[in-house]
């Protein structure tokens, strides 16, 4: 399906989605390779028909009472995979086994799930005819022999076989008994036994004079011998005609398996649609569980700003109308490995809101402020949602984007030559090549943060310039780089970051003293922060960075950081007294 | 001196030894032939199969099966036993003789045992090998001291040591009984011995490297998985359980020694052995007549 692309690796190592796929768990081996194929669907269509089947299983498991439920898990649970279909060469045993197993247990789904659903998907079971075939003769209904069922000149041969077997075991125990009488020895089923020389040597003498049944015997040791009883006439015909009626059976045997081989090689492509019904349906009951477990809603996808998201072509971004930019909005979003590991560390997680309608989004605020996670929080909802999976959210309303990409940390190794920096530029290059084929999402982790701040902050105002200049893509930076989009094509935004009263409050009471645990300064940190999206000119007292609150949490020694605070406002005073002379000197001109 | 069926009777009995040829698999056939003599039957597992070993034949282990007997196999052979085969469970694993099937025996005949391996799949063999009996199971798998953590941890396993003892090395296997039986008695882990003191819990096995790795620890016990985790030697294992500073998280059910002595005495290997490890010795042969005590004239 060329509507449904890979997940870059660096994109599904921002968002930690492997981690949460891990928690998709089908029960059928089809269900499992359906995990395998999850990517990017570019679709609409698609994706709508992918959560039509979220919601179908749903409403199916709801009709469902426990006992049926229970029942139809284990089915799932028991299909196993099917043989490739070879038409040139027989099954094997296990294949026909395999085969009878997938379509017993597949029957029987089919018997659970009403018309309604079956239609919806595409569960039907047409195979009664080689399901009994398969069937004839099997001691219950999982396993699979030839039988005379298969075969009915099996029946008479059988019956030869088990004459034979039943002299040879009675003059096994014959012949045992005999040798018990005679020489005392007790072989008790054993294939031989070990005793002393003079005991053997005795014994096969009285063996070799026809008085008892013969012995073999062969050195164990020193003192001891290994003796086996020889068979005797009787025995050696019995298990002979046994040999003969077996080579009869044999070919009778693969006779059956030609023609069971035959009715299953005339079921491929039913077969085939059995396994994709089971891949589909186990699939989408999988990702029931999935939303039931973790709280998760269908995304509402709008439509692309950009018109026909197929549409590809170079100028794009010159022909597409100014107001056509598109929009990405979500409530009480969650991103669910962070939100984990709040859980495991027994602090409160806040869920996000965060509403963006011009090309261009500019995040900024306080370290540890949570802008990263924001990005990874939209990104993380993204990418579930064009992979065809609801969201962690209360709502999610998005378009579909031809592509999606992270420009930053992103899992992003340097080498071969490239410094972080130099991966940065590659990686924006292909975004700025995405950008003018067809819509997208690129989001930006403090881009350009490792090269002098004049010149980062001067490409940094390049690139939002020219990114925003493309219709449908959506491109959202967090930065502690001042920058600003052109008038009507971005926004603003700042992470609330600290709430100033209580964080001085808590500075004050001298708290925070270096001599805490990681984790406790963390937890500390995290009650005053406020990881809330605002937009920026509603920022209210709080600055841009509480770099130096943070440090101070953080046990950084105080003398440094009062320093720090005093030169910050001596640069603070001059800036101001620079700009009051700057005006100065424009009134007397 | 013959076993006892009712040591095997509802259990899962692992049988292993220390080395190639030590009689692992002529023990499970003794214990196979009492169990059948009770009227009762049993399934008849292996670990990987026969031509595994460099020099060896490919091709598993020859087995006389009877009515009823589960036994696992290479799927590639299921067509051609004659013991009338019905497949009870399949994709189980693999080995190098291709995917391994469960198979119960329609009549008597023979059976080609070949397991899987790796330890975790002979792990799932053995326990579908246990609801294909359900409600009652028998199990004997021919297995080796490395594949023992995963399936020890089944209803009822218990382990048996097959030795083979000759005069060249009576010595080594005498230290090398001692040395498992120490293992099997290691104490268990438990929450008081957490609040003792210093411990360092492995995931991995106890090797001479991680001993020195942690030698700065000295008063620190170690806490291994169970004793097939342990890969010290003797003089090491016997210093560290003497000051009570290795622990095991999972006991394993060691039931005894099946020993086969060639041109050795029992009283002379016995007067090698530890008292406690004497009487942990279940059968001097499996084959031996009863009246023949071996190693006498």
């Amino acid at each position: 399906m060329h509507d449904i692309v890979p997940i870059p690796p660096h994109v599904a190592s921002f968002c930690r989605l492997n981690s949460m796929l891990s928690h998709i768990a089908p029960l059928s081996p089809y269900g499992r390779d359906r995990v395998a194929e999850i990517g990017l669907v570019t679709d609409a269509g698609i994706l709508e028909s992918l959560y039509d089947d979220i919601e179908a299983a749903g409403a199916f498991l709801a009709k469902l009472d426990e006992v049926r439920r229970d029942r139809l898990f284990w089915h799932f649970g028991k299909l196993p995979r099917i043989p490739q279909l070879n038409v040139a060469a027989p099954c094997g045993l296990m294949e026909l086994f395999l085969f009878k197993k997938f379509l017993l247990h597949y029957r029987n789904i089919c018997d659970l799930v009403s018309e309604e659903f079956r239609d919806h998907f595409g569960i039907v079971f047409e195979s009664s005819d080689l399901l009994e075939a398969l069937s004839a003769g099997s001691r219950d209904a999982e396993s699979f022999a030839i039988s005379e069922g298969h075969e009915p000149g099996l029946g008479p041969i059988r019956a030869r076989i088990a004459e034979a077997d039943q002299t040879v075991a009675q003059r096994r125990q014959t012949l045992e008994a005999a040798c018990q009488e005679a020489y005392g020895f007790d072989f008790a089923g054993r294939e031989f036994i070990v005793i002393s020389v003079d005991r053997a040597l005795a014994a096969i003498e009285k063996g070799r004079r026809g008085e008892a049944p013969s012995l073999a015997a062969e050195p164990y040791d020193a003192h001891s011998m290994i003796v086996r009883i020889i068979p005797d006439a009787v025995l050696l015909g019995a298990e002979e005609d046994r040999r003969r009626a077996r080579e009869e059976e044999r070919l009778l045997e693969q006779t059956a398996i030609a023609r069971l081989s035959g009715l299953v090689a005339a079921s491929g492509g039913a077969l085939a649609r059995y396994c994709s019904a089971v891949k589909r349906f186990d699939y989408a009951l999988a990702q029931w569980k999935f939303v039931r477990q973790y709280r998760l809603v269908r995304p509402a996808l709008l439509k692309n700003a950009a018109g026909d998201v197929h549409a590809t072509g170079a100028d794009r971004s010159d022909r597409a109308p100014a107001g056509n930019a598109a929009s990405l909005s979500c409530r009480g979003a969650r991103f669910m490995p962070l939100e984990e590991e709040c859980v495991s560390r027994g602090v409160p997680y806040e869920p996000l809101d965060f509403t963006l309608d011009r090309p261009v989004g500019i995040l900024s605020g306080s370290n540890m402020g949570g802008k990263t996670c924001v990005l990874q929080t939209l990104v993380f909802l993204q990418v579930l949602a064009q992979c065809g999976m609801f969201v962690p959210a209360s709502h999610f309303e998005t378009p579909v984007f031809q592509w999606l990409d992270v420009v930053g940390e992103a899992g992003e190794t340097a080498g071969r030559g490239l410094s972080a920096y130099g991966f940065e530029i590659r990686r924006l290059i292909d975004v700025l090549k995405a950008a003018r084929d067809a819509p997208g999402l690129a989001v930006f982790d403090e881009f350009a943060r490792t090269t002098s701040a004049g010149e980062a902050e001067a490409l940094m105002q390049a690139i939002v310039e020219h990114l925003a200049s493309f219709s449908g893509t959506l491109c959202i930076f967090a930065t502690h780089i001042q920058c600003s989009p052109a008038q009507g094509k971005g926004r603003a935004f700042r992470m609330a970051g600290f709430d100033a009263g209580q964080a001085r409050a808590t500075l004050n009471s001298g708290k925070a003293k270096g001599e805490e645990t990681l984790e406790a300064l963390l937890a500390r940190i995290n009650s005053l922060m406020r990881y809330r999206v605002v937009p920026r000119d509603e920022s209210g007292e709080v600055s841009d960075s509480d770099a130096l609150a943070v440090a101070r949490l953080l046990g950084l020694d105080a003398t440094l950081v009062d320093r720090a605070e005093e030169l910050l406002n001596l640069g603070a005073r001059r800036d101001a007294h620079d700009k009051r002379r700057m005006a100065r000197s424009n009134e007397e001109h | 001196m013959p076993l006892d069926a009712s040591s095997f009777i509802g259990n899962l009995s692992f049988f292993a030894g220390f080395s190639a040829a030590s009689g692992k698999t002529m023990a499970m056939k003794a214990a196979l032939a009492c169990i059948r003599g009770v009227g009762a039957r049993a399934a008849i597992l292996c670990a990987g199969h026969e031509g595994e070993r460099p020099g060896s034949g490919a091709g598993g282990t020859s087995v006389e099966v009877w009515e009823g007997e589960i036994f696992s196999t290479a799927a590639s052979f299921a067509g051609r036993l004659d013991c009338a085969p019905e497949i009870v469970a399949g994709e189980l694993g693999t080995s190098a003789l291709g995917p391994i099937v469960l198979v119960r025996a329609g009549r008597r005949g023979s059976g080609i045992l070949v397991g899987p391996s790796e330890s975790a799949a002979l792990a799932a063999v053995a326990d579908e090998a246990m609801r294909a009996q359900y409600p009652h199971h028998t199990v004997l798998v021919d297995g080796a001291l490395d594949r023992l953590s995963p399936i020890s941890a089944l209803p009822n396993a218990q382990l048996f040591c097959t030795v083979r003892i000759d005069r060249a090395n009576l010595m080594h296997m005498s230290q090398r009984m001692a040395d498992l039986h120490r293992r099997s008695h290691l104490p268990l882990w438990t929450d008081e011995q957490l609040r003792r003191g210093a411990h360092i819990i492995l995931d991995g096995p106890l090797s001479r490297m991680v001993l020195e790795k942690y030698a700065v620890q000295e008063h620190a016990a170690f806490v291994v998985k169970d004793f097939a985790h342990i890969f010290l030697r003797p003089e090491e294992l016997a210093l560290l359980a003497a000051q009570n500073k290795l622990f095991v998280q999972k006991e394993i059910d060691f039931h005894g020694f099946i020993v086969a002595l060639c041109d050795v005495g029992q009283e002379e290997c016995g007067a090698r052995l530890p008292p406690e490890v004497f009487a942990s010795i279940l059968s001097w042969n499996p084959y031996e007549d009863e009246k023949h005590e071996h190693g006498l004239p």
